[in-house]
């Protein structure tokens, strides 16, 4: 009993790090690699020098430093969880100096399950953590220099570290800067000064306009955090209240009356770990997140995981389709079982380029699979640029290294070889990519490098986003090997319900190399088109499986006889072409122009 | 303790390269170096020109560096790193003259030295006291972290004049100056908060982006000499994407236009010579008299499946600077069609002798052109030819000229194919054009090794450019424009 008495608190606050860590390597996973695939951490004195000459740049050193371990996902969680296990016990000890009773720890895990949830966005940076943790430390070093210290010390204090904290963390200054303000104001007992904390006010204000005399940044950044949100532009709402919260949680916890332990903690445990979990899980499962999620399983090339997904849940957007689109192709199902899945015409297989950095990325790894390594470069580049804060991404300067490669441009490959070979996790593929610059035959050797020099055209021409079709058929006649354009090909024209020009482009699949069978979704559609001018099958020059024609003569009973026949809508015709090319007549959105101005 | 001192010391000795060559052995070639600075032609003043030796690793590089006229200046260490003064001192006691560089190279103990290279000192001064210049990544439609950048010339010193960190998610690009003098400068702002940057008369104008008259924005700049006016193209610029290996982006106007701008009035000045449906304008550059007007005309031709047939010719045009007016008559001063070839971008020397231009084999958009080269036209005598010494197998393109119009910079992928760096070059007074060397950096091994920006547009600037970055970030971010009216 004496043992749990004097021990309750840390296991409670272990117990609470394990269920974050497990938060963060199972359900949020992907977040994780999202983080890590949006920055680059380099170990070069110019990285360093780089982070640390804008304010706020050691928490974005630390934190991205931290980040970096997200590559291996259990390493990135623990650490993670650790700093959220920092963060809720310094809450604590910072509550406790202020008097906070015992009986309300399980109080202080508030704060931290806040964090948590907004970190469920996952464009809240690690870095806003991490300068709330440092920002935190100094507000313990305040209590004992407010309680031990003499006037002078207390001054040198409020004037040596709040400029310096700006610089390093950022403007979680301001947190410190308030907690001081209130500490001076709360603790009348300890006799200070109230012009400590009217000049602390003035002298954390004062200390951010006299760095905008240096920065070019809009002064809202600079008082809202250059790095502490993803997007440079937006200074979030919750951001603001949690460094609010941060100031003023040990004061609100000092107020709260003595209880009795028996009955206090855990009501307070119970109604933490349930509106604790609520809030994390309304604010994890948001769209944004899904597809982050299916960006990560494209990463991990778990095409399985993928389909699985889709099965479990009909994907809707055009990036997730696409992905469950790409992963099918990867299994060799993309024409067998390409309706047995939600499609919303040509988007599904290629989504329109948006200037976003994530889905950019998928569709990059698609063309790139197909052997259209410029289009892949483009999308791959296009992404990294679009990242808000600038950072590089360790991912995406693999991708665009292999383009470079597989185009021979060594002199480019070498130069961002370079800089990936300063990194932790990507150095030794760097590495092993240097040794093969200029080493034609080592390339080519390359199962993948030397299948996409093959896939790649040429004979030129230009990309048209209006004319995939015609692009997946010079891709696929360049190479009949590359049976995935074939049947990108045919996919294309089947969600676009472009029957003319898919019986055009179905006879250059005689090259692909069927022997199997041919995809089902071709089936259906050769069915579907042969009984458009004939009243039976006899005759029909394809090789149609029985079942194909039987489900077909089921489909037209239906269809002929109730459109609206349940039936039509489940399994088996729901998943077939027919009942995408009748029943689903929905228009694919989006109209592609024909190209973009770019002045 | 006190050993451990003389250890550290005896390993810092070890590891810093300050060793002198010893057993030398002489090879009858040229040292490998980059950036390639042998037999270049150098301004006085400049940055010292510095150098890596690359190749093999080398444990140390031993250069001495005499000039004809007197002089010596040596550097000892992992690279060639001249100190500045000492550099600006010969270079100064050598104008007229030659550098001759000897190299030194240590390798496992053992040195060699090579062949010596010249560079020579040019009688010409470059004037001015810097360049200007875009950086960003050598992307398609996205940009990141970009801006507009000024280098002063006789150091390594680089500062934004406006970085899109003061306005987030603006793109900059164009920066032009008034024949180098940035008392009068113009840029474009795009994206969200678009707008044409107007400086003159000690500030700025932010005008509206887009007019419905000239069907577009302001796009391509050239001041007149007089300050009064300013001529701008207005592109439909569209781009698409190459397939093949050898090629990336493909850059092509679907209309275009060219206008005169006058700043006092806010008035756009617009002639139907210059507005001509089956022709593209583009390109406008006043000559340095300020009574002629150059730009650059293609047929139209339909776009994107004919793009390889547009085909620029440089034109005249007569303007009247004292009432903004254009002669009634379009000649053409260098028929590049013909040759089967486009010539853009034509900038007159402001000696009024020269007109540079480059040569591609068709189009509008030569940066992404391999094989685009930068020619010189002979104003007295009509004659055009390739600037051979100055061209290289890449893309070489975008030039302006110095005050003086003795000096060039120019932009080229020679490098590495990808990235653009700056060049300078010089034009002696028979029209001699010498062989042009990359713009120094402190170790530019390791600068240009890391830099993953472009330089775009770059051109002479007479002194430092001040703009206020903040100011103007917050005046891009407010979306007050001044409108323009056809006059």
């Amino acid at each position: 009993m004496k043992y749990i008495q004097r021990y309750w608190k840390i296991v409670v606050s272990v117990v609470f790090a394990i269920a974050v860590a497990v938060f963060w390597a199972l359900p949020a996973v992907s977040l994780l690699s999202y983080h890590e695939q949006y920055q680059l951490f380099l170990f070069t004195a110019d990285y360093f020098r780089e982070r640390l000459a804008v304010p706020g740049g050691l928490a974005d050193y630390i934190a991205e430093f931290i980040t970096q371990w997200n590559y291996i996902f259990v390493v990135g969680a623990l650490l993670l969880a650790l700093l959220f296990f920092v963060f809720q016990r310094l809450t604590w000890r910072i509550a406790k100096g202020e008097e906070a009773a015992d009986v309300w720890y399980p109080l202080s895990f508030v704060p931290t399950i806040l964090m948590l949830a907004y970190m469920c966005d996952a464009n809240v940076m690690p870095s806003f953590l991490v300068a709330l943790v440092l920002v935190q430390l100094l507000m313990l070093l305040w209590q004992k220099v407010a309680c031990g210290a003499n006037s002078v010390v207390r001054v040198a204090f409020i004037v040596v570290v709040l400029p310096l904290s700006y610089w390093l963390l950022g403007p979680v200054m301001l947190v410190l800067a308030a907690y001081i303000f209130i500490y001076v104001l709360a603790n009348k007992s300890r006799r200070l000064s109230p012009w400590i904390a009217i000049g602390t006010a003035i002298y954390a204000v004062a200390t951010v306009l006299v760095v905008a005399q240096f920065r070019p940044e809009p002064l809202y950044r600079l008082f809202g955090g250059l790095n502490y949100y993803r997007f440079p532009a937006y200074i979030p709402w919750p951001q603001v209240a949690m460094m609010t919260l941060v100031a003023v949680f040990p004061f609100l916890l000092r107020l709260l009356p003595a209880a009795k332990a028996k009955i206090a903690i855990p009501i307070q445990i119970i109604s933490v770990v349930a509106g604790g979990c609520a809030l994390v899980f309304f604010s994890f499962r948001t769209i944004a997140n899904e597809i982050i999620d299916y960006d990560y399983l494209v990463r991990m090339h778990a095409w399985g995981k993928i389909i699985e997904k889709a099965e479990k849940k009909q994907p809707t957007t055009p990036l997730e389709v696409s992905c469950v689109n790409f992963a099918l192709s990867q299994k060799g199902q993309l024409c067998d079982r390409l309706f047995e899945f939600y499609q919303n015409g040509g988007e599904g297989l290629f989504p329109t380029f948006t200037r976003d950095m994530l889905s950019p990325i998928s569709t990059g790894e698609i063309f790139y699979t197909l052997g259209m390594v410029n289009d892949a470069e483009r999308y791959f580049f296009e992404a990294q640029q679009a990242i808000p804060n600038f950072r590089r991404s360790g991912r995406l300067c693999q991708q665009i290294i292999s383009c470079e490669i597989i185009n021979g441009n060594y002199s480019v490959a070498r130069k961002l070889l370079h800089e990936l070979s300063h990194s932790l996790f990507y150095s030794r593929w760097a590495d092993e990519r240097l040794a093969m610059l200029g080493n034609e035959k080592k390339i080519n050797a390359d199962p993948v490098y030397g299948r996409l020099r093959k896939f790649r055209v040429s004979k030129d021409y230009l990309f048209s986003d209006t004319e995939m079709d015609q692009m997946l058929g010079l891709v696929y006649t360049h190479c009949y090997q590359n049976r995935n354009a074939y049947e990108y090909l045919m996919a294309y024209e089947l969600v676009q319900r472009d029957m003319t020009k898919f019986m055009e482009y179905y006879p250059i699949g005689r090259f692909a190399g069927y022997t199997d069978h041919i995809p089902y979704a071709i089936q259906q559609a050769l069915v579907f088109d042969w009984t458009q001018r004939h009243g039976s099958f006899d005759g029909m020059p394809y090789s149609i499986e029985p079942q194909w024609q039987q489900l077909m003569v089921q489909f037209i009973q239906a269809y002929m006889s109730n459109r609206e026949d349940p039936v039509l809508s489940t399994p088996p015709l729901s998943n077939t072409f027919w009942n995408y090319m009748l029943i689903n007549k929905r228009k694919a959105k989006g109209t592609k122009k024909e190209s973009k101005e770019v002045y | 303790m006190k050993k451990i001192y003389v250890y550290m010391m005896a390993a810092m000795m070890l590891a810093s390269c300050t060793e002198k060559p010893e057993n030398v052995t002489k090879v009858d070639k040229l040292p490998a170096i980059f950036p390639d600075y042998s037999g270049v032609t150098i301004p006085d003043g400049i940055a010292p020109m510095n150098f890596n030796v690359t190749g093999d690793d080398c444990d140390c590089v031993d250069v001495t560096v005499k000039g004809s006229k007197g002089g010596e200046v040596h550097s000892n260490g992992d690279y060639a790193k001249f100190d500045l003064d000492d550099w600006h001192s010969l270079t100064r006691q050598n104008k007229g003259g030659t550098l001759t560089f000897t190299v030194c190279v240590e390798k496992d103990g053992k040195w060699t030295q090579y062949k010596d290279f010249t560079m020579t000192v040019s009688p010409y001064a470059i004037g001015d006291w810097g360049l200007t210049y875009r950086r960003i990544a050598p992307g398609y439609e996205v940009y990141g972290h970009m801006g507009i950048y000024q280098r002063d010339l006789s150091t390594f010193d680089e500062t934004p004049i406006f970085d899109n960190l003061a306005a987030p998610g603006a793109c900059v690009n164009c920066h032009t100056p008034n024949r180098t003098n940035p008392d009068q400068y113009t840029f474009h702002v795009r994206g969200e908060h678009g707008a044409t940057v107007v400086h003159r008369d000690g500030k700025e104008e932010l005008l509206k982006a887009k007019n419905d008259s000239i069907h577009g924005s302001m796009v391509y700049p050239y001041w007149h000499p007089s300050g009064k006016y300013c001529a701008y193209s207005t592109n439909n610029t569209h781009q698409s994407f190459h397939s093949v290996r050898s090629e990336r982006i493909e850059v092509f106007d679907q209309s275009s236009d060219v206008f005169v701008y006058e700043p006092s009035t806010h008035q756009l000045i617009l002639d139907s010579l210059l507005m001509t449906k089956d022709h593209y304008e583009t390109y406008p550059a006043f000559s340095p008299d300020g009574r002629t007007l150059y730009f650059c005309s293609s047929t139209a031709e339909p776009i994107p499946s004919n793009y390889k047939d547009i085909k620029y010719n440089i034109c005249e045009i007569a303007f009247n600077p004292d009432n903004g007016s254009f002669g009634t008559r379009v000649d053409t001063i260098f028929n590049a069609r013909k040759m089967g070839k486009s010539a853009t971008h034509p900038r007159p020397s402001y000696d009024g002798r020269y007109l540079m231009f480059t040569m591609s084999d068709y189009g509008c958009f030569p940066i992404w052109h391999k094989e685009a080269d930068n020619w010189l036209l002979d104003l007295r005598t009509g004659k055009a030819q390739p600037m051979t010494a100055a061209n290289s197998d890449n893309t070489d393109s975008w030039h302006n000229w110095s005050a003086n119009s003795h000096w060039f910079v120019f932009t080229s992928r020679r490098c590495d194919g990808l990235y653009t760096r700056l060049y300078l070059a010089s034009v002696d007074d028979k029209g001699n054009v010498s062989k042009p060397f990359l713009l120094p950096q402190e170790n530019p091994l390791d600068y240009y090794d890391k830099l993953l920006d472009s330089y775009n547009t770059p051109d002479f600037t007479t002194k430092p450019v001040k703009l206020d970055e903040r100011e103007m970030g917050r005046q891009i971010n407010s979306d007050n424009r001044t409108a323009t009216k056809v006059r």
